[in-house]
């Protein structure tokens, strides 16, 4: 039997419940709400950081059939063997190290784990787990070679000159 | 109290008497044999060993000391690493600079540095060994579950501060070693990323690396080591020294 307006007594429900539920919901959400800020707090907004877009230079950069590393700006550019461009990370797929040139062999190797990749970036040794990535590479409108590192490719892309 | 006349023991008995001598020396010596062994037993700095230790437990090759020993290394660290930071700067710009000058430049800031160095691969050889012993001798059984979880707690952030410290130098080691070790915090599940980002404050090594380390191995790590050495001292007294299993049921002794 219900009735229209039960009393407190009635229902077990009263205002001191109903003020007890808004105060702690309040309490707990503050002291969440502050968390999360926090954890927030350890992740920078803003990163100065070198820009992703590095301008290597005139079409005629590379000889066909040759290769360029620059460790410093961390870039590989290829002019394979028709001519055209394509672009590498030197970054090791493994953890990160930089690879290095060793013409006379041919090869990347990575100083840190022992990994080796063919000049076009094929993993020959472990223990790296894939090639490596291959970047956008485009011509600007002062006909100069722009890669892009923030800009990771197929490994069908090339740039044909 | 007995030379009268004495200039040092009239101004030592003047210090006791008043206010201030009352606070620092209390009511003074025991007299009596059992508060004489009881003030020993209770006072922390006296006797960090339990009240009571079985006699085969006491022995040196039991625990051959090396919990002890690991603390003296995190002494020694606490002590040269405040020395250090009189003259570090964690900014790309000085703290290669600074580690340079600490080795050539300032008085004695090699050995410092050295002393730096050396402790803390004690401080690992030596908490790796105690693990070990402690494992060997079961006392991370029942009642002692508690010390043995915060010591494995204990053995992490001293390879956190370690790593953290690596990175400090800002030489061509310091950087690679960071980049590798944070890479593999890559391979973590879901967070992997987001687990780097936050370690190193960027996608790549810099200045905000530099900093957020300095911070974790100065301050965060140490403290954390500190509070939880507290209580991992505390239980081993409260707890006693575990006893060789044979011996436990009222065999052989």
């Amino acid at each position: 039997m219900k009735k229209d307006n039960p009393t407190a007594e009635e229902t077990g429900e009263s205002r001191r419940n109903f003020l007890d539920f808004i105060g702690w919901t309040g309490f707990y959400g503050l002291i969440a709400a502050t968390a999360g800020n926090t954890l927030r707090f350890f992740f920078p907004a803003a990163l100065e950081e070198p820009s992703s877009v590095i301008k290597v230079g005139p079409v005629d950069f590379l000889v066909a059939g040759n290769v360029y590393l620059d460790v410093k700006r961390k870039i590989i550019l290829n002019r394979a063997k028709d001519g055209s461009y394509y672009a590498q990370s030197p970054v090791c797929t493994h953890l990160g190290c930089l690879v290095r040139l060793q013409e006379e062999k041919g090869i990347f190797a990575c100083p840190c784990h022992g990994s080796v990749f063919s000049l076009d970036g094929t993993v020959i040794k472990g223990p790296a787990p894939r090639d490596l990535d291959r970047l956008s590479v485009t011509l600007d409108f002062e006909g100069m070679l722009v890669i892009d590192k923030a800009l990771i490719v197929e490994r069908d892309y090339k740039l044909l000159v | 109290m007995k030379m009268k006349g004495n200039l040092f023991s009239e101004v030592w008995n003047g210090f006791k008497s008043s206010r201030v001598g009352q606070i620092v020396v209390g009511e003074g010596m025991p007299t009596v044999e059992r508060q004489k062994l009881a003030l020993t037993a209770n006072n922390f700095f006296l006797h960090l060993h339990p009240a009571k230790v079985h006699k085969r437990s006491a022995a040196f090759m039991y625990t051959m000391g090396l919990g002890g020993i690991t603390f003296l290394m995190f002494l020694v660290l606490c002590v040269t690493g405040v020395l250090l930071m009189f003259y570090y700067r964690p900014s790309i710009p000085t703290a290669y600079h600074d580690m340079q000058d600490l080795a050539f430049v300032v008085p004695y800031g090699k050995i410092l540095r050295n002393l730096h160095r050396w402790s803390t691969y004690g401080m690992l050889i030596f908490s790796a060994l105690h693990m070990w012993k402690v494992l060997a001798r079961g006392a991370f059984q029942k009642p002692r579950e508690l010390n043995w979880i915060i010591g494995v707690i204990l053995f992490i952030l001293v390879i956190g501060a370690g790593f953290t410290g690596y990175l400090l130098p800002w030489d061509q080691l310091a950087y690679w070693a960071i980049t590798v070790g944070t890479n593999m915090a890559r391979s973590a599940p879901l967070v992997g990323e987001q687990i780097r980002f936050l370690l190193i404050g960027g996608n790549l090594v810099g200045e905000n690396a530099l900093i957020r380390f300095y911070v974790l191995h100065c301050v965060v790590i140490p403290l954390l080591i500190g509070a939880l050495v507290m209580i991992h001292f505390w239980r081993v007294r409260k707890d006693g020294f575990s006893i060789p299993k044979a011996l436990e049921h009222g065999e052989g002794q």
